[in-house]
């Protein structure tokens, strides 16, 4: 999982918890909106419905009272036009709180029909007016009187249930409510009472029982009324909003008893305490009372609801500011996350990517802000370098190495030549006249500071010689190749004064100072006078294998080396040398070859072989002291040139003791 | 490879290890000529434990003779074995002074 995943993740799981949270509550918030607006449509409707019946109630009043006696002065038209101008405002208010208010449309057909009920009522009761039968008249106003009553008591039923829908409302609200039920129902019999009372106070007749039982009922109504008008305001008690109802309702009850008691009595004896008009203002002073305490808590209900309106509102507000906010910083992670994190990242990866894959000359990316990043790049920066460094040094030790190779390989061939040209300069094994010779010659490694020749020097005579130049390597083997001509050169003339000595002391003395010395068999075999001359110069000493003897012996005890000290001088040692004597020459790589423990092997290991195979043909010879040689080694390479050489006389004309080359 | 001190206004000089060979030559060559180029004269090549020395060995010490000249004295004590054959082999018997130890060589070379 990418870096930039591992950090969006909780953001954006943390923004969508968030976004969860806030939805459910806008959606809640939202839920409270709608209850609000209901509660408030509901108390604009309840609050015309409140309108429309107290209209109600005085339009009956005054026809109900006109009807029975005609003389009388009422406002009809006013009474009238003020039911119509509070009915067509509830309609109002109904079309207008028809979508948020469900109930409103069921509300509205139900208007439609009461109002067609007293539509018709009203034509009954023009009719009415006009007939000079009181007792046509007396009947149509008991039903007058019963039709808009019951009308009343639908409005009144419509204003219960939507009172009955608020389910979720203030406790406060809800209780201004029922008062205000209670309080209209209060009002309701008050106001039947009034037109009942009135009429019946004025008339002559004795009152109808229909009155009376009437009346009697809204006297229990009313009480009833301002009991639970009472009990629901104990529940208003912390709020200080109780208004004195009660001396009212007991003023009224008072008079209303009076009054009853009085109306029971035959119209003959009846005494009036009160008449109509004390009576109507009475009643219309305990309906104003009645109103004010209606206006208050309608007030006082409305208030409420805006207030809680204007809270849902801008709750609801807040909660989408949260929301956006959330959201902002959401989105802002993510850039921030994209931007600081995630696009640096991706940039120093593809730079370490490209550095990985050895693009070293790859640009680092640039980083505004001073941050780990910057850091890496830093870092990264320095590697970049290390790496170039390395790579130029690795470049540069790669192209010194193929240098060395080359010059290695031409070396190894210019030593290669060098040593075939050595190997060149050796005679092969051979015969000059009864006087055979037999070589061998193992280099310790490429080139050799050791070499010899055997040379025709005419009149019976041969020459020889064997030289080992100090050191190794090319010194060694220039050493080797310059004594090897000069000394061949020299042998090759035909007469020397001196001899060998002179030869000896001519050379060291033109040896070339920057040349290694070297050391030396310088000999000479004359087989006119069957003898062997010869020049020791620091070589170690030959051995002479007599034909006749069975011990070989060393000739000669030292000499100076060529070119090592100036005051070198040399003498010559003749010994006599017939027919099958032969004579070993040898350098210091032979007896100076050590075995495993380090012990040499020494001039007297190789007297023994000698003796050993003393008559052995000479290559054979030469053959087994090889063998035992590389027996004493163990098998190791030498650590020295070994070179060997064997002169002879040959004991018949040239055949049989040594092998033809 | 080469330890020296001081006796009786004489270097000597001794060789640590027992060869003297062509790996080592040079290594001789240059200490010797360092000792020599400080300035001594008298000098005395303490061979004892030295049981191997070939051609470039004998070179390297006949060069430290050569760089000495006629105004120095180089002699050679306790040389044994192959090593005193190698030196009466080459006739260098001739050209060095041989001592047994080195207080005898030193002796000579102080009179």
């Amino acid at each position: 999982m990418k870096i930039r995943h591992i950090l969006l993740l909780p953001a954006l799981a943390l923004g969508l918890m968030l976004l969860l949270v806030v939805l459910t509550r806008i959606s809640v918030e939202l839920g409270h909106l709608q209850d609000e607006r209901q509660l408030t449509a509901s108390n604009a409707v309840r609050q015309e419905l409140l309108l429309v019946a107290a209209a109600l109630a005085s339009e009956r009043t005054a026809t109900y009272l006109s009807l029975r006696d005609p003389e009388i002065v009422t406002d009809l038209a006013g009474e009238r036009e003020e039911v119509n101008l509070s009915s067509a405002a509830l309609k109002r208010t109904l079309r207008a709180v028809e979508d948020v208010l469900p109930q409103a449309r069921v509300a509205v057909d139900e208007a439609a029909r009461l109002l067609d009920v007293l539509q018709s009522a009203r034509e009954e009761v023009q009719t009415s007016q006009l007939s000079s039968d009181e007792g046509e008249r007396l009947r149509a106003s008991r039903v007058w009187f019963e039709t808009i009553s019951a009308i009343v008591e639908q409005t009144q039923a419509l204003r219960l249930s939507l009172l009955r829908q608020d389910i979720r409302q203030d406790s406060i609200i809800r209780t201004e409510g029922r008062l205000r039920y209670f309080a209209s129902i209060l009002s309701e019999t008050i106001s039947q009472s009034e037109a009942l009372i009135a009429g019946s106070l004025k008339e002559t007749q004795t009152t109808p029982p229909w009155v009376i039982e009437r009346v009697e009922r809204n006297f229990g109504r009313s009480g009833l009324a301002n009991d639970l008008i009472a009990a629901e305001q104990v529940m208003l008690l912390e709020d200080s909003q109780r208004l004195p109802i009660e001396p009212l309702a007991r003023h009224y009850q008072e008079a209303l008893q009076t009054v009853v008691a009085d109306l029971r009595q035959p119209a003959r004896d009846r005494r009036v305490t009160m008449s109509a008009e004390d009576w109507v203002r009475t009643s219309e002073s305990a309906l104003a009372q009645i109103n004010s305490f209606q206006q208050f808590f309608l007030a006082s209900s409305r208030d409420r609801l805006a207030r809680q309106l204007r809270y849902v509102r801008a709750s609801l507000l807040s909660w989408v500011a949260v929301l956006g906010i959330g959201l902002l910083a959401v989105s802002l992670t993510v850039v921030v996350v994209r931007n600081r994190v995630a696009a640096p990242l991706e940039k120093m990866i593809s730079a370490m990517d490209r550095l990985a894959n050895n693009d070293l000359r790859t640009p680092l990316p640039q980083l505004r802000h001073q941050d780990e990043f910057a850091a890496m790049s830093d870092a990264l920066q320095v590697f970049k370098t290390n790496a170039i460094r390395r790579e130029t040094l690795q470049h540069n030790r790669n192209r010194m190495l193929t240098r060395l190779k080359e010059t290695y390989r031409t070396l190894r061939a210019d030593l290669r030549a060098a040593a075939a040209i050595q190997t060149t300069l050796l005679p092969r094994d051979a015969t000059i006249g009864d006087v055979g010779f037999s070589g061998l010659y193992r280099p310790a490694s490429v080139v050799a500071g050791d070499t010899f020749n055997v040379l025709d020097q005419d009149q019976g005579r041969v020459g020889f010689f064997q030289v080992d130049v100090a050191g190794h390597g090319a010194p060694a083997a220039l050493g080797s190749v310059v004594s090897h001509h000069t000394l061949s050169q020299f042998l090759l003339k035909k007469q020397w004064a001196g001899g060998l000595a002179q030869i000896a002391a001519e050379i060291h003395r033109d040896w070339p100072q920057d040349l290694p010395y070297f050391t030396m068999i310088l000999g000479e075999i004359d087989t006119g006078c069957d003898t062997i001359s010869l020049v020791q110069a620091g070589h170690p000493s030959p051995i002479l294998i007599k034909a006749d003897e069975a011990s070989p012996s060393a000739l000669g005890d030292g000499g100076f080396p060529v070119g090592l000290v100036p005051e070198a001088d040399y003498n010559v040692l003749t010994v006599h040398f017939g027919r099958g004597d032969r004579l070993l020459v040898y350098s210091d790589g032979v007896i100076e070859a050590t075995d495993p423990a380090g012990h040499a092997f020494g001039g007297e290991s190789l007297e023994e072989i000698v003796r050993q195979n003393a008559t052995a043909p000479a290559d054979q010879l030469l053959a087994a002291i090889m063998s035992r040689l590389r027996a004493w080694r163990r098998g190791a390479s030498f650590e020295d040139d070994v070179s060997m050489l064997i002169v002879e006389r040959t004991r018949m004309e040239g055949r049989f003791n040594h092998a033809h080359v | 490879m080469l330890t020296s001190e001081i006796q009786n206004g004489i270097l000597v000089v001794r060789v640590v290890g027992k060869r003297i060979d062509a790996a080592r030559a040079p290594e001789f060559r240059s200490e010797m000529n360092a000792l020599i180029d400080e300035g001594h004269h008298q000098i005395v090549l303490d061979l004892d434990g030295v049981d191997f020395v070939d051609s470039s060995g004998l070179g390297a010490i006949v060069s430290g003779l050569k760089r000495l000249g006629p105004r120095g004295n180089l002699a050679i004590a306790a040389a044994s074995g192959s090593v005193a054959r190698l030196f009466a082999l080459t006739r260098m018997d001739k050209v060095f002074p041989l001592h047994q130890d080195v207080d005898t060589a030193v002796k000579r070379l102080a009179e």
